[in-house]
Formats: C-alpha cells, structure tokens, sequence
C-alpha cells in the first residue's frame, strides 16, 4: 500500500510542474517569458 | 554541542541579513529585492516559505499517529498550489509591490486594497504565533533551556536580519534555511532505514503495530498503518481538500514571489524544480513518520506524537547532527516568519499610502525606515501574542489560510481570468463568503446542525469558499464591467 501513497504524492506533487511547463510553452508561442514582465517589460 | 550549532547558525543568518543590507536603496529593494532574483534563489525561497517547523513537527507527527494516510494533507496543497502559475503568469503581467495593491490596478477600488492589506496582516500575524510557538518549544527541547528564552533569541535573530536585509535578506537566507532542512530530511530518512533495516521491513513492520501513539491515547489496530485514507473520511478528506488547496495557491507570500523574479519564466521554473523536490521530500518524511513508529511504538510518556522527528535525531545521531537539525527546524520556522514579516510590512506600507494618498511622490528613504519600524513593531506583538497564545490565537491561526484564500484566490482568479469581474462582485464574495463562515460556525457551535449530521460534518471555511465562488460569478453577471482599461493589462497582451 505505501506505493500507492507514494505513486499518489508523486502524481499530486507533479501537477504545479505540468501546469507551470504548459503555460511556459504557451508563453513561448504567445510572448516572450525572458522579458522582465509588468510595467518594467 | 547543540546549542553552539544553533548559536554559529543564527549567527550565519545575521551575517547575510547584514550583506544583503548593503543592496538597498529604495523601498522597492527592500519590499521586493528590486525585482531581480532567478532560478535559484527563487526556488529556495519558495520552498524555505512553503515548508514551515509545522511539517517536520505535525506533519511527521500525523503519520507517526496514523500511518500512511497522513501524507493526503501535501496533496491537498500540490493540487491548490497548480493555480500557483495559473494565477502567476497574469499576476505578473501588472507590476504590484503588494498583492493587495492588484485590488486597486484591477478593481479600481482603494477599499477593496485596504481590506486586502488587512485581511493579510490579521492572518499572517496569528499564523506567525503557530512558528514562534514551535521555535520556542525547539529550543526548549534542543538546550533544555526556558520557552520564553526561545521565543525571545528566535524572534530576535529574525527581526534583525530582516531588518537589516529586507527582502533580499529574506530570500537568501531561505536559500540556506531550505539547503539545511533538504539535507536534514535525508539524514532522518537514511537514519530510519538503516535503523529499521530496509524500506520494505518499515512498512511490513508497521502493518503489525498495534499500540497507542502515545500514553493514554487510543490504541492503532493492526493494518491501520497502511491504511489508504488514515484517519480521514472520504467527504472529510474532500472538505480538506476544498480549505487546503485555495489558501496555498493564492497565500500572499507566494503571489509576492510571482513577482519577484527577474522574469515570466523564472516565475514558472520555480514550481517545476519546487514541486519536484517535495515530492522526494514528502515521499521522505511518510518514511520517516512510520519509520519512526516502527523505531518508536509510543512515545515516552509526557511525550506528544509530534516530537518524533527530533526524538530520532536526538537518540540515533552524534550531537552535531542533531544540533544542525534543531537548527534547521528553527531555520523553517525563521523562513516562514520572515516571509510573513515582510508581507506584513507591505501591507501596511499599502495602507499608509492610501491614508496619505497614493498618487503622492514618497522619499524612498521614508519608506524604507517605516518599513523597518514595522518589522520591529511586528516582533514585538508576536512576542507578546506568542506569550500568551490561549485558545483563539490557536483558532484563528487555524482558519488562516482559509481567511487568505477567500481574500485572495477567489478574486483573483476571476479578475485575472474573466473580464466581467468588478469592485461590486469582489465585495460579495468577500463578505459573503465571510458571513458564512461565521453564521456556518455558529450554526454548528450551538447545535442548530445537531452533531453527527451531514450539515454539522461540512467545515465552515469550505462553505464559505463555495459561497464566495457563486456569489463572485453572480455578482460579476449581474452588475455593469469595468472599464476595459482595468481588466485590458491583465487579460490581453
């Protein structure tokens, strides 16, 4: 049973990383992710 | 031994708040470290701020108690903390040095702002008693000296290197305070193994225990170690979900951070490199946790489950491991009261600038010395709440992140995301959602919802986040958008 609750930490750990590496991507098509961003960009 | 790894410790956290004095010069700096920090202070700071004594102390503790089911609570803040780069990669587009500054730029409403700062001064200052409560009680248990000495030498050392510093000293000193607690979680993880004799023996050991946590508390079945879902029920457990995951991905230590960072994909690129270290941190510490109670079947007497981690590195490793563990729990606590300090102090520099009007061109060096004066200020109300930290400190502290993530999360996720969210829905979600909480509370403490019930079972703070959600999209449907201006920044490139 303790690979289940590992499996399901790692799962639950790795979804802000997918997320984040989505929107990177997206941000890479869409704009330019090295600006310094905000009012400042 | 301890303690003089504890003292050269403290003394290595004054030293760089006494460097990072020198980059100063605006309240810019101070507040936000000029905007400019990368990958790896970024990924430091989040985790040091993430991490808090509670995790190596009740969070341990939990799954000592339980067994495997403890670890759903890091799951319930993985999941609300993947709204962390939803929310950042909009929240970044507008330059804000406080998150309750966003509810001017997008709602154009400085009541809204004021409100904002509050809610996030209240909550953090009785979620910091929680930290300086537990610095306290490491101290006392690491030297044997008195609590209140503790609390005292813990809140000082922190003031100061974050007075000096300010956010620069903040963030650097979490890059060390999160390098020490990694290491030391290892360490308890190598220990546990090595003592129990191999990963598989820990939890087949522990599928046979059998006996209470603690003297006097109830007794564990056997099997209950390895229980899926621990002590929770599937509706409680999706209740935690719904209070936990908000709060986390929206507190306004992290929204801060989002906007820190030099740039949009150093912002994205700490919770990539964050997410995946906590899980080999977390996968750790559930070893570490049943590990523990196979070492350790019932603690001593007089003894709280709590204090299993520190009982393990206190009898299985050499004092100086030991004592750089006590330093690394007091460096959790350090980096989680830091953190909240500066937020405060933002917030409340928020606040003077809409008393004082906000379109005025302030001395930098003001600034920053008002800043400075309300570290201070913050040091001492916190000694003294967490001197005397009866019941309701303990309450509210509990409730929190609740109270920041209604604040928060529900606003912004709207504002950032939908073109018709204004002022007038923002106030609905706030106020609705906080007279549920308190009307849900109340319903429940003087039986209306007889106990055992359905109703009774809902928790007030997952209530009041579900009102504020509806009433944010109703309010938001109903009333007149805001001028494309406010929401333009945000929405649009």
């Amino acid at each position: 049973m303790q690979f289940v609750i590992w499996l399901l930490l790692a799962i639950f750990c790795l979804i802000p990383p997918v997320v984040a590496q989505a929107l990177l991507k997206h941000e890479e098509k869409e704009g330019d992710p090295d600006q310094l961003g905000g009012d400042a960009s | 031994m301890i303690l003089a790894v504890i003292i050269v410790y403290m003394l290595c956290m004054l030293g760089i708040g006494l460097w990072c004095s020198r980059k100063i010069t605006s309240d810019e700096d101070y507040l936000m470290g000029g905007f400019k920090f990368g990958k790896l202070p970024m990924t430091g700071t989040y985790l040091a701020t993430f991490f808090s004594a509670l995790s190596f102390l009740g969070g341990v503790g939990l799954i000592y108690r339980t067994g495997i089911g403890g670890s759903w609570m890091p799951m319930a803040w993985a999941l609300g903390s993947a709204f962390g780069p939803i929310i950042a990669v909009r929240f970044r587009r507008v330059r804000v040095l406080s998150p309750s500054e966003f509810f001017y730029k997008r709602f154009n409403s400085r009541a809204l702002q004021v409100i904002g700062a509050l809610a996030t001064i209240i909550a953090l200052l009785f979620n910091m008693v929680v930290q300086i409560t537990a610095m306290g009680l490491v101290w006392n248990l690491a030297t044997g000296r008195s609590m209140t000495e503790g609390l005292i030498v813990g809140v000082v050392v922190t003031i100061l290197y974050t007075f000096f510093g300010g956010f620069y000293a903040v963030v650097w000193t979490d890059v060390v305070q999160c390098a020490v607690f990694l290491i030391m979680t290892a360490i308890a993880v190598f220990v546990v193994i090595s003592k129990v004799g191999g990963i598989g023996e820990i939890y087949s050991q522990a599928a046979l225990i059998d006996t209470a946590p603690e003297v006097g508390a109830v007794a564990n079945t056997q099997g209950s170690m390895l229980k899926l879902l621990g002590s929770y029920t599937a509706i409680g457990l999706f209740f935690q979900f719904l209070i936990q995951g908000p709060g986390t991905g929206s507190r306004p230590e992290y929204l801060q951070r989002m906007q820190a960072a030099k740039n949009m994909r150093t912002t994205l690129s700490t919770y990539k490199y964050a997410w995946v270290i906590l899980i080999f941190v977390y996968i750790g510490l559930n070893i570490v946790g049943v590990g523990g109670r196979v070492l350790i079947p019932t603690m001593a007497e007089g003894m709280s489950s709590d204090w299993i981690m520190p009982v393990i590195f206190t009898t299985y490793t050499p004092p100086i491991v030991a004592g750089l563990f006590f330093a690394g729990l007091l460096a959790a606590a350090m980096s989680t009261m830091d953190s909240s300090m500066v937020m405060i102090t933002a917030s409340a520099t928020d606040i003077l600038k809409v008393v004082r009007g906000a379109d005025k061109e302030y001395d930098q060096k003001k600034l920053t010395l008002f800043s400075r004066c309300v570290i201070i200020a913050v040091g001492i109300i916190e000694f003294f709440m967490a001197s005397n930290n009866g019941a309701f400190i303990m309450d509210v502290a509990g409730y929190s992140f609740g109270i920041l993530g209604l604040t928060f999360f529900v606003p912004l996720l709207f504002g950032l995301y939908s073109k018709r969210a204004n002022a007038a829905a923002t106030w609905a979600c706030i106020l609705g959602g906080s007279a549920t909480f308190i009307i849900w509370q109340l319903l429940i403490k003087n039986g209306t919802f007889a106990a055992g019930s359905f109703a009774a079972s809902l928790p007030p703070l997952g209530m009041a986040v579900l009102v504020g959600i509806i009433l944010m999209w109703l309010v938001s449907h109903l009333t007149k958008p805001m001028d494309e201006k406010f929401w333009k920044p945000y929405l649009e490139r």
